[in-house]
């Protein structure tokens, strides 16, 4: 009787080759890793920084745990930690934005931790205030100016740049990017939605071109004259500053940089930081990993390889970040950015900004 | 011969007077019984689970977000995919039909080289095809400055927003045209080759034959390749962001990630595959009850190419050129630079690793995919059951889904199944519960084969349907059941299609972004992946090695597509 | 070698439901016997074929192989199951095999070393000897279908098949390849069924003859039956030219009519059964002549019979043929009368 299932199905056992074929590989891959679980700590992360690897290594150097990471977008690794529930690997959930990790903070996949020592090294602004997230670094978005052709006084608020003086002369990218979002969260939480959909709106229609390409692009296009400001990450000018690409770096040298809003709220700013789990395994090495990357060391370290502001007050800054000089940062609540995040991705769609 | 005689004795013989009803139940059982239909029809389920699940979620009720979205941005989404679609198809038609008509009928310089050439843009992943173009286009810079010095700001803007469809569509067009190339110019070479040559014998011109003759004939195959070229559209996402136009793709990742609506995203993710279905649709109906058989014995017949003149030849050529440097001579040109600029920095022995584990995950993703479509397009082939076509037909969507969305559907089953079924089985057995399927290569397999299936299916069915089903009969008729059949007579016969597919296949998986992006196991890193993590840094500099290694791999890919090829004509 | 017996088969199309493609026929052939089945395109006599070998699977009736049931309405056999083998019209080599492969495809149950004496033997019974290493795109039309004969018989199958083997080739080619298949089936004792829109194929190699219209079998036959004594108008005019004379007038000269022949007064007669004179006769009647066609050692003639009385209006032109030297004109009249044949 078997036999003849068995022939009956021969198809069937070609389907069960084509199912383990990946198995096969899979189970040699978990086998590898089960090998070295002497200490470890899990990372689903949206930095994609080579200069966080190094960390990483000098970390597992110092304490003998290893770091594993997955890297992807912050909204499929939230969607993902999702899907996984209790039986999630993950130990730390690391974003590149505060809305991700109010995010994720609200769908309950990330848990309260008390440590001394992250609350010392990391201001109050920058961190959740019972503990589910941290900042790890800052970054300001400001505006990059063509030193040849615009006159830094003529510049002052992200409001100013609605003005009718600047038609054509603006560049920004894409609202689908969470930096812009967060942006015009934060000048929600300050005013209204209907203020918000007002001022983007005007941008756009001050914009020399349709929003298209990276940060990065926005500055090149303003040093090659296309336009004379561009809204952009202070990081994105570093790494423009330091390419291996030589029409880059010379781009660089024609661009100004302008903490907007110095006699108000401040510049906006935003932090990528990190969350335990809620279903952690390795609860105590993910706190220890934290708080070694917020130490003053490694802070300066972050600072100099990514061109981002340290979170802990005692970390050095590059010297391209102390040749821009200090800032006032706008002190709103980062959980804030999270919170309107939505209302600003709706506030694009009416503004018509793609 | 054991099964076929104690099937034979065990089968009861219903003969009762009211037999027809149970006759036809037993029938319908039967057909729905053969193991072909039952193995192919549970394949075909599991990979439309992640189809399923998304429209199952079209049936819970929509949230606010949706009535935004369909008053603000649906409109704009629908108008720019449609018009991409057209543009950006109708482009690669002009393109990939004329050249491969040009280098399959006539002689002139460089004929041969530009026969395998024409397929190089195929190894250039849309997103990497954006940056270059995007740096490129920088360089055009002065000229826009020109322009809106003399014509006005407004002017200007206006014609920007219309040049941007331009150029997104021409960069599309100009990597995804090979599609269509290689369906027209296997069309023209094969399928149509002796009533081209009847038709010449007749009295007519090449241009007449071309319009009268090969293009009638190689209009299933051409719109075949169009309808790649078309889902492949519908599905990019880093091109058309890069340049900001919102499409339906853009839309749908803007739902999800940004909006943090998975149900809204789930809606649009269904409108993107309703513009598949139309597309599919439409193709089926358009190659109607025309069957394209062609005897066994007669595929390897050589169509003689016609010599063409001294300037007509260097006409031909240059027109041949002109897609070679659009498509790859141009974002290659760039990558190259970079990599100049670059390599030193990153060709590290951990760099040799990453290729290793990349063309590993490409070689299991191609088989496990090429196995699959292998065994629904026999099935179908073998199959009486009419239940099966649709199935396959769902089965095959899955390429016009956007990775991202098909992770969605993919992690939610998976999940499912973890912290169901096998969190108790491990809680039973006393272990700490984790994940089996989450997060392990199971599942980016899974993925590739939701994704990619149709990939390999669709020559594969093509392929098949060229092999006379006599040549099957004589098989069975000589004691092979279908298995044997199938790996002594089909397979071989289909080697042609099937290196085809395996490469298609290969390419796309060596391309795949997202997919591998949020599914991968930890620790695990593709070439692509690292493209665009440093793409995302902005070190679009340092993209270039990897960029460049992905190119190269497609190319080598492409070597034995065009060998073989050639190989047909000669035999 | 096994018989085969199949007993009211059906089988319907879903595109016309109200007329079967083979509607409850009903056939016997004895061991070691050829059978050809001739009919035009659309017959049904292709279907009816390819469900004995199981590739279409009958919508009623049952078919027996030897003493195995290999189709009833509630089970079937799968084709490589059934021991038949089968000749396609086109041949359907296996492009990928040489001859030799082709032919030992089906032998998997031999050893290598016995396979190939089996091919070897084979090769040589259809006068290929020699051509095993050879591609079927090497060879002609007519070899590729001795090579698919001898791939067909190699297995030594209960039941031989032959869908229209020789309608591909030219007619030279077709007459030695008949003779030499004739040969081969008889030399085998191999039973078979032949399929065919062509008379002449038929005749010269079977021992029985089916005809077969709109899925039904009219007429069943040793050729000498069929060709003198047809059923009904398709059956006489598709073995050549025939005349529906008055029974009257034949009787007594043509042989008995079968049972369930026409025996309403009327017979079918071949032109070579009617004597045709110059002067006339006793039971001799008068005919006009019509139309003259020269066809060497004879002149077909049509002609409309002028005084049948009382029957004239349903006779319609006969075919007679006239072996006299004297030339004969249209318009001309002649006498006909029965020839005494037996």
């Amino acid at each position: 009787m078997t036999m003849i299932i068995i022939s009956r199905f021969k198809p069937i056992t070609l389907l069960i080759f084509i199912l383990c074929s990946f198995g096969l590989r899979a189970d040699a891959e978990t086998d590898k890793r089960k090998l070295e679980t002497e200490g470890e700590v899990n990372l689903y992360t949206h930095r994609h920084y080579e200069a966080d690897e190094a960390l990483f290594a000098r970390f597992t150097e110092k304490t003998g745990i290893k770091v594993n990471v997955v890297k992807a977008n912050a909204d499929e690794l939230i969607e993902r930690l999702k899907s996984e529930g209790e039986a999630s690997p993950a130990d730390l959930l690391v974003t590149a934005d505060a809305g991700r990790l109010v995010r994720a903070q609200e769908a309950g996949l990330l848990q309260a931790v008390k440590s001394e020592k992250l609350e010392d090294c990391v201001p109050a602004q920058l961190r959740e205030p019972d503990g589910y997230w941290f900042g790890l670094t800052l970054r300001a978005r400001i505006f990059a100016y063509a030193k040849a052709r615009v006159n830094p006084a003529s510049l002052s608020t992200y409001e100013a740049l609605a003005q009718p003086v600047w038609k054509g002369r603006i560049l920004a990218r894409s609202s689908s990017n969470i930096y812009n979002q967060s942006l015009l969260a934060s000048i929600i939480a300050q005013s209204s939605e209907e203020q918000a959909v007002a001022w983007a709106r005007a941008v756009r229609s001050n914009m020399a071109r349709p929003p298209q390409g990276s940060d990065r692009d926005q500055m090149r296009a303003v040093a090659a004259g296309l336009a004379d400001v561009a809204i952009v990450n202070t990081y994105y000018l570093g790494i423009l500053a330091t390419s291996s690409d030589p029409a880059d770096r010379k781009s660089a040298e024609k661009i100004g940089v302008f903490f907007p809003n110095q006699g108000g709220r401040g510049a906006h700013i935003n932090i990528s930081g990190a969350g335990v789990t809620r279903h952690a395994k390795n609860t105590e090495n993910a706190i220890t990993l934290l708080e070694f990357l917020v130490e003053s060391e490694q802070q300066s370290e972050f600072a100099r390889a990514n061109f981002e502001y340290p979170v802990n007050p005692e970390g050095q800054r590059s010297p391209l970040l102390k040749k821009w000089g200090a800032f006032k940062a706008d002190t709103l609540n980062l959980s804030e950015l999270g919170k309107y995040n939505q209302a600003a991705v709706k506030a694009f769609d009416l503004a018509g900004w793609e | 011969m054991g099964p076929a005689k104690s099937r034979s004795k065990q089968a009861p013989l219903f003969l009762s007077p009211e037999g027809n009803l149970r006759v036809s139940a037993q029938r319908w059982a039967w057909q729905l019984s053969s193991p072909w239909t039952i193995t192919a029809g549970s394949l075909a389920l599991i990979v439309s689970i992640p189809m399923l699940v998304i429209l199952a979620n079209l049936f819970s009720s929509p949230g606010e977000n949706w009535e935004h979205i369909r008053q603000h941005t649906l409109p704009g989404y629908l108008k720019n995919t449609a018009i991409l679609l057209t543009v950006a198809g109708l482009l690669s038609l002009a393109i990939g039909v004329p050249s491969a008509w040009l280098v399959s009928s006539f002689n002139f310089p460089g004929r041969s080289i530009f026969s395998w050439a024409l397929i190089l843009p195929l190894a250039l992943p849309t997103y990497v095809a954006a940056y270059a173009y995007g740096d490129i286009l920088q360089s055009l810079i002065p000229l826009q400055i020109w322009v809106r010095s003399n014509w006005g700001v407004e002017a200007f803007l206006h014609a920007e927003a219309v040049m941007r469809y331009g150029i997104v569509s021409l960069i599309l067009a100009s990597v995804l045209y090979p599609y269509v190339y290689l369906a027209s110019k296997a069309a023209f070479c094969y399928q149509a080759s002796s009533s081209i040559e009847v038709s010449r014998t007749l009295g007519r011109g090449m241009t007449a034959t071309f319009f009268r003759v090969a293009l009638p004939m190689a209009r299933p195959a051409i719109v075949a390749g169009l309808a790649l070229v078309m889902m492949e559209i519908i599905n990019d996402y880093g091109a058309v962001s890069f340049f900001g136009i919102p499409t339906l793709t853009v839309g749908i990742f803007r739902t999800w990630l940004a909006v943090g609506d998975t149900g809204a995203a789930v809606r649009l993710s269904a409108g993107a595959m309703l513009f598949i279905l139309i597309l599919l649709i439409g193709e089926r109906m358009q190659r109607g009850k025309k069957g394209f058989f062609a005897s066994g014995l007669k595929t390897h017949h050589t169509p003689q190419r016609k010599q063409l003149g001294r300037s007509t030849g260097m006409i031909a050529a240059c027109l041949c050129l002109l897609p070679v440097t659009t498509g790859f001579l141009i974002p290659g040109w760039r990558l190259a630079r970079w990599t100049l600029q670059t390599y030193q920095k990153t060709l590290t022995p951990k760099f040799w690793q990453l290729l290793e584990s990349t063309l590993a995950i490409a070689a299991t993703g191609t088989l496990t995919v090429l196995l699959g479509a292998v065994l629904l397009s026999y099935a179908r082939r073998v199959s009486t059951s009419r239940f099966l076509a649709p199935l396959v037909h769902s089965a095959t969507l899955g390429y016009a889904v956007p990775g991202a969305v098909i992770a969605i559907g993919i992690l939610l089953p998976l999940g499912w199944l973890d912290k169901g079924p096998v969190s108790s089985l491990q809680r039973l057995s006393g272990s700490e519960p984790s994940l089996l399927f989450s997060g392990s290569l199971v599942a980016l397999g899974l993925a590739y084969l939701v994704r990619f299936l149709a990939v390999a299916y669709h020559p594969l069915k093509s392929g098949m349907e060229r092999v006379c089903t006599n040549l099957d009969s004589a098989s069975r008729l000589l004691g092979r059941g279908p298995l044997g059949t199938l790996l002594r007579i089909n397979l071989p016969l289909l080697r042609g299609p099937l290196l085809a597919a395996a490469i298609l296949v290969f390419v796309d998986v060596l391309k795949e972004l997202p997919l591998t992006l949020v599914l991968r196991p930890f620790n695990f890193e593709t070439l692509s992946t690292k493209a665009f993590s440093l793409a995302s840094e902005g070190r679009l500099a340092e993209c270039a090695v990897p960029s460049l290694l992905i190119v190269l791999a497609g190319i080598i890919g492409l070597v034995p597509l065009n060998r073989l090829m050639e190989g047909w004509k000669t035999q | 070698m096994s018989s085969l017996r199949i007993q009211s088969l059906t089988k319907r199309f879903t595109g016309d439901p109200k007329f079967p493609a083979v509607n409850g026929v009903s056939l016997d052939i004895p061991e070691g016997h050829a059978m050809a089945i001739v009919g035009e395109s659309g017959s049904g006599k292709t279907t009816l074929l390819r469900m004995i070998a199981g590739l279409e699977i009958p919508d009623g009736g049952e078919i027996h192989i030897g003493s195995k049931l290999a189709s009833s309405v509630t089970h079937v056999i799968a084709p490589e199951q059934r021991g038949v083998g089968l000749v396609f019209q086109d041949g359907a080599l296996f492009p990928h095999l040489t001859a030799a492969k082709n032919i030992g495809y089906g032998l998997k149950s031999m050893r290598r070393k016995q396979r190939a004496a089996k091919v070897e033997e084979m090769l040589e019974l259809v006068g290929l000897s020699g051509y095993g290493g050879r591609y079927p795109r090497e060879v002609s039309g007519g070899e590729a279908q001795r090579v698919a004969l001898a791939r067909a018989l190699a297995p030594e199958p209960g039941i031989l098949l032959l869908d229209e083997p020789f309608s591909n080739l030219d007619t030279t080619l077709r007459k030695q390849l008949r003779d030499d298949v004739k040969l081969i089936l008889k030399n085998t004792g191999t039973t078979s069924l032949f399929v065919t829109h062509d008379t002449e194929d038929a005749l010269a190699i079977a021992d029985e003859i089916a005809v077969m219209r709109k899925g039904e079998l009219l007429q069943v036959g040793e050729p000498a039956a069929l060709y003198r004594n047809p059923c009904d108008a398709y059956c006489a005019n598709l073995f050549g030219p025939a005349n529906r004379l008055p029974e009257s007038f034949m009787r007594g000269i043509a042989s008995p009519p079968a049972p369930g022949q026409m025996g309403d007064g009327w017979l079918w007669t071949r032109p070579e059964e009617l004597e045709v004179l110059q002067a006339s006769g006793a039971d001799a009647i008068q005919v006009e002549v019509t139309e003259v066609r020269y066809l060497g050692e004879r002149q077909e003639l049509k002609a409309v019979p002028s005084n049948l009385e009382g029957q004239g209006a349903t006779l319609s032109s006969l075919t007679l043929y006239w072996e006299g030297r004297e030339e004969v004109r249209p318009g001309q009249r002649l006498w006909i009368k029965p020839r005494y044949l037996h």
